[in-house]
């Protein structure tokens, strides 16, 4: 006997016929399991991929994995709540975020919601959290600096507006010092900034803002805080606020800006975690494929744009915590190779009282070199071969061998070099200072100071020269480095300033 | 024809029963009459993949098919909605097929023409197809008019292009390949 479909078809209609709202698969889906973070739903056959789906009860989730029949979706939010077969609608939109001046001095959630209990947050203006980043045309060169003031950055490793510049190091190094030093020596340089903390521990958030606060850089700074215990949609999604919040202020404001990506190890590792319960394949380190992507996508933002979109800019500071100091690891180089140059911080300096731990030898600025002010140029231009020689020098004089007088010297002005690049926390300087103290140690100087009392004369000696020769910072304020003119009298405050303070005679340092 | 290597489990099984009662043929038909229905009803493949009824709701539907169906395949059936394969009953249906021609020697041959071809015609290919191949020949039609002419065979994993649109291609192959471009 043959048997035709359609006989088939009419039989089972008619049973078919009691569930057929539940059968009605293009605008409602529903919940098949929900774990860590992540749903997968059946059914809404027309979602499209990033597109935000809400649940019953007003949890929202983007659309990450779309399968043959079932689609893979990111909740952000409360995911105890979604139970297995609850309904899901499409919502047309993609994940955007509140933008405004109402957001600065505020800490927010990723979704942009207030966590630091000071109200309502008050704007109308939102923006997507994912933008393709500007294009060639859209940009210039980056030739303004952003001053860190910290001298051993501003002076070896200048960052400048619109770069992006990779901050990496061991646990405990100072990552994190370096950025909010940066952000607090914003304070008279109208750059509005953004703090994106991820998958850290909330008490050292608050200390961060309480820092923030107490050095008044909250009144230009957005803190968007992801804690260790949000989900891992939330952290992976912190990153992309931060950018839109500080965009919004660049494309529409024409302001220049900076975030601080904090750290985007711990957003990586978030990503893994989605990305393996999502099921997608493994890569290297247990990685997803497009794990590259996600940071470049994400610093590509990071822009100087052009005259004609208003000159804004986009400064990124991302933050990358390595193991035991291995740099080859996959994250550390896909980051290296993406940003503009790094910052490199190791434990030895660190320990040693170098601080900021930077090790100059290997930390590079590929383009901050044309944002640096001349005079700057001028007197850090040998700064890192001396240092890069210094080091060679140490090694081998410690070994005990006499040494020749020039060899001596380069030793002597060495030692005072690594004491003048010392700097305690959140004390940035500002640049007319940076320039004087360097111009004085590039000099010889301090060559006559005690290594140990170098950083004592530095204080005096800007001290002095702020309070009883005013005119000396004013002119190289103007001139954006140190006049030809100035040099003489220059050499001779100094002469004078460090004669009073080694009490009236010169030391031997031998 | 490509099939997720669990359909060809599930048919080798149905197959083994049918062996046995000697209704191979019977239940392939009977098979492949539930796999058209999903195929062209959107309503019913829904229905029978959906994961918002449970296997109690679909079994209870597919046991209304017992008058109409071969009971054994009803049972079938019930078993792949337990086991949660389903979803799979297509390509289930296309592996049953290729492994009841394979173990009634027949070969199945896809015949492919710029346009519909009569009785005579397909007798005549499917002579000319037996006398190479040997053993049973089952041909199937399909058309297609941008082949403008001639015939495709199909056997296995091998193509025989006799087609219009084939031979100018080749021609073409030919004469730019010897003009040196």
């Amino acid at each position: 006997m043959k048997i035709g479909a359609d006989e088939i078809t009419s039989v089972l209609r008619k049973q078919i016929e009691q569930y057929e709202n539940k059968l009605d698969v293009a605008d409602v889906g529903r919940v098949l399991e929900v774990g860590d973070g992540i749903a997968r739903v059946y059914g809404l056959a027309s979602a499209m991929a990033g597109e935000l789906v809400e649940f019953e009860g007003g949890v929202y989730g983007q659309v990450l994995n779309l399968e043959e029949s079932s689609i893979g979706v990111a909740i952000f939010g409360d995911y105890l709540t979604v139970k297995e077969g609850m309904p899901v609608r499409g919502t047309g939109r993609v994940l955007e975020v509140p933008v405004g001046p109402a957001l600065i001095g505020r800490v927010v959630n990723p979704l942009g919601e207030p966590i630091d209990g000071l109200g309502p947050i008050k704007t109308d203006r939102f923006r997507p959290m994912e933008m393709i980043a500007p294009g060639i045309a859209d940009r210039q060169p980056v030739k303004q600096p952003l001053q860190t003031g910290i001298k051993a950055i501003d002076s070896m490793t200048p960052i400048g507006r619109g770069q992006r510049e990779l901050i990496i190091g061991d646990r405990k190094t100072g990552k994190t010092a370096i950025a909010i030093d940066t952000i607090i020596n914003q304070k008279n340089e109208n750059v509005i900034c953004v703090y994106v903390a991820i998958g850290q521990k909330e008490s050292t958030v608050a200390s961060v803002v309480d820092t923030l606060r107490k050095n008044g850089a909250m009144d230009y700074t957005i803190v968007v805080s992801c804690s260790a215990a949000d989900p891992a949609p939330l952290q992976y999604i912190a990153p992309y606020a931060g950018c839109a919040m500080a965009e919004e202020f660049m494309y529409n404001h024409h302001r220049d800006t900076l975030v601080v990506y904090d750290d985007l190890t711990k957003q990586a590792q978030a990503y893994r975690q989605m990305s393996l319960v999502l099921r997608r394949p493994p890569g290297r380190e247990a990685y997803p494929g497009d794990v590259f992507y996600l940071h470049s996508r994400l610093l590509e933002r990071a822009v100087k744009l052009s005259d004609d979109l208003g000159a804004g800019s986009l400064t990124a500071l991302p933050i990358i915590e390595t193991q035991e100091g291995e740099v080859s690891a996959y994250i550390p180089t896909n980051v290296i190779s993406i940003t503009d140059g790094q910052i490199y911080l190791v434990p030895d300096l660190f320990f040693a009282g170098v601080r900021p731990a930077v090790d100059v030898g290997i930390s590079v600025s590929r383009v901050g070199g044309n944002a640096q002010i001349k005079g700057m140029r001028k007197v850090a231009g040998s700064l890192r071969l001396d240092l890069a020689s210094f080091r060679a020098l140490e090694a081998f004089a410690q070994l005990g061998t006499e040494l020749d007088a020039a060899t001596q010297k380069q030793l002597d002005r060495g030692a005072r070099m690594v004491e003048v690049l010392k700097q305690p926390q959140y004390q940035p300087m500002s640049v007319v200072d940076q320039v004087l103290v360097l111009y004085a140690g590039s000099q010889g100087h301090l060559d006559v100071i005690p290594v140990n009392r170098v950083r004592d004369f530095e204080r005096v000696l800007l001290d002095t020269i702020r309070n009883a020769h005013p005119e000396i910072r004013n002119r190289i304020q103007e001139a954006r480095e140190i006049p030809a003119d100035l040099t003489a009298k220059l050499d001779q405050t100094i002469q004078s300033i460090r004669d009073q303070f080694l009490g009236g005679k010169a030391h031997d340092p031998r | 024809m490509q099939y997720e290597p669990v359909a060809r489990v599930y048919a080798q099984a149905l197959l083994d029963v049918g062996r046995e009662q000697q209704r191979i043929d019977a239940l392939g038909e009977a098979l492949e009459s539930v796999a058209a229905a999903a195929r062209t009803d959107s309503l019913v493949k829904t229905f029978l993949e959906t994961p918002a009824l449970d296997a109690k709701a679909k079994k209870q539907a597919l046991t209304s098919l017992r008058g109409t169906l071969d009971g054994m395949v009803v049972n079938f059936l019930c078993l792949l909605v337990d086991k949660g394969r389903i979803a799979q009953l297509d390509s289930i249906a296309r592996a049953y097929r290729d492994l009841a021609d394979e173990a009634g020697g027949r070969t199945r041959v896809r015949a492919t023409t710029a346009r519909p071809i009569d009785a005579a015609t397909q007798q005549q290919v499917e002579g000319a197809v037996r006398d190479v191949l040997g053993g049973q020949v089952v041909l199937e039609t399909e058309v297609r008019a941008d082949l403008l002419g001639g015939l495709v065979l199909q056997v296995g994993d091998k193509i025989y292009d006799g087609s219009v649109r084939g031979r100018l291609g080749r021609m073409h192959t030919a004469m730019t390949r010897s003009s040196g471009l």
